[in-house]
């Protein structure tokens, strides 16, 4: 695995390239919906990066819930607030400042990163991918008061979205 | 494991991997074509007719002309359609339904991988189906396509989330049973569910999941009587109005795809998929047969409730999902995990959720018996309230043609 | 395997995309799907980090806020969507520089 590119790394690279290229397709996208889709692409490529790093789990958790589930409520609050779909409201005044502040923050992140000594292991070898049953006994022992928190604050994010979103009494 | 343990011979990876995907685009095309001839039949001895006779030995070659008309009619796009949306939409329906083959055991041996996550997997990558119908819906820029993948959303997210549960409480059932030979890890993989079935199909240990699996594979599926997204008389044929020859024929290579490969799912999960429940080893000839009759006998049935139920309200479909089956499944998951961690024999667990299963229905029964009483008094006290009836679908077939 | 650093500054790349996203789009909801993109960096530096540490600090923490992560990331998007409809129908616009009520 040391010597030269793998596969494995070529196919991470494929993946990233199709990751970024599609976010920035969601950012530039004159169509909400285009970017919408753009952002499916983008999760998928997520998705292939854990895979990649081994983490089964989290790829499938990730195309459950954000590729179909998230994706199917942003796709309809799209529609349901489409009134007046013109392209110049979808970029502010104060553009090419966000995008010099979005720049220097990638420099700082990725001077930052290469300036840092990791420690990673030695060999591949010695990274072993993490099996489910491992990641169950976490959520379930070690992480099991988050793991009722965020089941509460799920059920309390669903009533609060019901109310939201549901119509007034005399809105008819 | 599947071609080169058939063959009897090794061959390279990539060989290898190539002969799988010829054999999966063989097994659908011909799955496909077997399915829409079978439906047209069924169908049509249900109506009391004889269906489709005239093309091959009583019809067999039915599909294979539907296949060429589809393939030789133009292919029209609106002018006002999202082009890359509606271009590419009906390979977004396709893809991930192309995918779920992966895990699925046909026999003990025959499958292109056994996956450890089978179970997540299927519901994974089918789930983002749905983008495609949406997509169709949306880049149609048509308002009867629209209403329809907006339907087709709301349903499949609704029917999902019990489906889901119903399968999370089949796989606790199944790693406790598997924990008794030490390898509970192995419960979500569908082979090794299937695997543990020799004595008892797990019907018999979980009715209700069995109940609201179905259900929830019907509405998956647009199959009637949850057929409203794509209901003509409603809709006028939902999300793909606007498609016409081989776009069209991709949704509906995918929805036959997908209606084979979730009942080959049912059938693993609570029928035994290949195994026999009577008598632990069986060779792959009777594998084969008994894979073959399961899941017949489901399309049957799946077939069947077209011609036999009449089609629902969406809101009563919503209301359906939400307010009965999702409940059930919560309660079956929290028995299923109170029995089991106290170490409950598998019957008391059949027994809860047989008990669990005639509390449904007679919920059911109660609910329509009441609404029966509020419409009669309804109609009584103010008769200008309109009432939506629905009547039964007796529309000939449509299967093969648009 | 592909490096850590590499897959640091790809993860980078990704959450300066999605901040350039909040700082440059008007609608909201677009402004979500840019939230999103930032939530989903991070949750991938997470499980870099586990996987590439877990064998030599002997736990997966990442891996389990990642997962928290995706499903606190649901929750969100439910609510920030609920709270966009209603913005839609209370003011006709899900252009956030029309949402000035509270503003002077």
């Amino acid at each position: 695995m040391e010597d030269g590119v793998t596969a494995t790394q070529v196919v991470f690279w494929i993946l990233a390239v199709v990751m970024l290229v599609s976010a920035i397709g969601v950012i530039t996208a004159g169509n909400i919906v285009y970017a919408a889709l753009f952002f499916i692409a983008a999760l998928a490529g997520v998705a292939g990066i854990y895979l990649i790093l081994t983490v089964e789990f989290i790829a499938l958790v990730q195309l459950l819930i954000y590729g179909s589930a998230v994706v199917i409520l942003i796709l309809f609050a799209l529609m349901l607030t489409r009134a007046r779909e013109r392209p110049q409201a979808l970029f502010g005044r104060s553009r090419p400042l966000g995008i010099a502040a979005a720049l220097g923050l990638m420099a700082a992140l990725i001077g930052g990163i290469v300036a840092t000594t990791w420690t990673t292991p030695e060999s591949s070898s010695a990274i072993q991918p993490v099996g489910l049953q491992t990641i169950g006994d976490a959520i379930f022992t070690i992480w099991i008061v988050p793991f009722i928190i965020v089941g509460v604050l799920l059920s309390i994010a669903l009533d609060g979205a019901i109310m939201l979103a549901s119509p007034d009494e005399d809105d008819n | 494991m599947v071609l080169s343990e058939f063959a009897g011979v090794s061959m390279p990876d990539w060989l290898d991997a190539i002969l799988r995907i010829i054999f999966i685009v063989a097994l659908m095309t011909i799955m496909a074509f077997a399915l829409i001839y079978g439906e047209r039949k069924i169908l049509a001895r249900f109506q009391a007719r004889v269906g489709p006779t005239r093309t091959g030995p009583i019809g067999t070659l039915q599909s294979i002309a539907d296949a060429l008309k589809l393939i030789t009619k133009e292919d029209v796009r609106p002018i006002t359609a999202d082009r890359w949306a509606f271009e590419l939409a009906p390979y977004m329906a396709f893809v991930p339904v192309f995918l779920v083959f992966v895990p699925m055991p046909f026999t003990e041996t025959w499958f292109i991988r056994d996956l450890n996550l089978g179970l997540l997997f299927v519901f994974a990558v089918l789930g983002l189906n749905i983008v495609g119908v949406v997509m169709a819906a949306w880049g149609s820029d048509n308002k009867y396509a629209l209403l329809g993948g907006v339907r087709a959303a709301a349903q499949a997210i609704s029917y999902e989330i019990p489906m889901l549960l119903i399968v999370v409480a089949v796989v606790m059932v199944a790693a406790g049973r598997l924990a008794v030979d030490g390898d509970a890890s192995a419960a979500g993989s569908i082979n090794s569910i299937v695997g543990d079935q020799t004595t008892t199909p797990y019907i018999l240990l979980q009715p209700l999941g069995f109940f609201i699996f179905i259900i929830g594979m019907l509405a998956e599926l647009h199959r009637p009587p949850f057929d409203m997204p794509i209901a003509e008389s409603e809709v006028v044929g939902g999300y793909f109005v606007e498609y016409s020859g081989m776009r069209w024929g991709l949704f509906f290579l995918a929805e036959y795809t997908a209606l084979f490969l979730l009942v080959v799912l049912a059938s693993s999960l609570f029928l035994g998929g290949w195994n026999w429940p009577f008598g632990a080893d069986v060779g792959l000839g009777l594998q084969i047969v008994l894979t073959l009759v399961k899941t017949t006998v489901m399309i049957v049935l799946v077939i069947g409730s077209r011609a036999l139920f009449p089609r629902l309200r969406i809101d009563q479909l919503m209301s359906f999902s939400w307010k009965v089956l999702l409940p059930f499944a919560i309660v079956q998951v929290i028995a299923n995990g109170i029995i089991l961690s106290y170490g409950g024999a598998d019957w008391v667990v059949g027994i809860v959720s047989f008990g669990l299963l005639v509390a449904l229905g007679g919920l059911v029964y109660y609910i329509m018996r009441r609404k029966q009483g509020e419409g009669a008094r309804t109609v009584q006290t103010t008769p200008a309230t309109p009432r939506v009836i629905t009547a039964p679908e007796v529309t000939p077939v449509e299967a093969g043609g648009d | 395997m592909p490096a850590l650093e590499h897959i640091l500054v790809v993860n980078a790349i990704l959450f300066a995309i999605g901040a350039m996203g909040v700082l440059t789009r008007r609608n909201a909801v677009l402004i979500l799907l840019s939230v999103e993109l930032m939530l989903n960096a991070v949750s991938l530096n997470m499980v870099a980090f586990a996987v590439y540490g877990h064998v030599d600090f002997g736990n997966i923490t990442g891996i389990v806020f990642a997962f928290f992560i995706i499903v606190i990331a649901a929750a969100e998007v439910a609510l920030a969507l609920g709270i966009v409809v209603r913005t839609f129908r209370n003011r006709a616009t899900a252009n956030v520089d029309e949402v000035n009520l509270l503003k002077w």
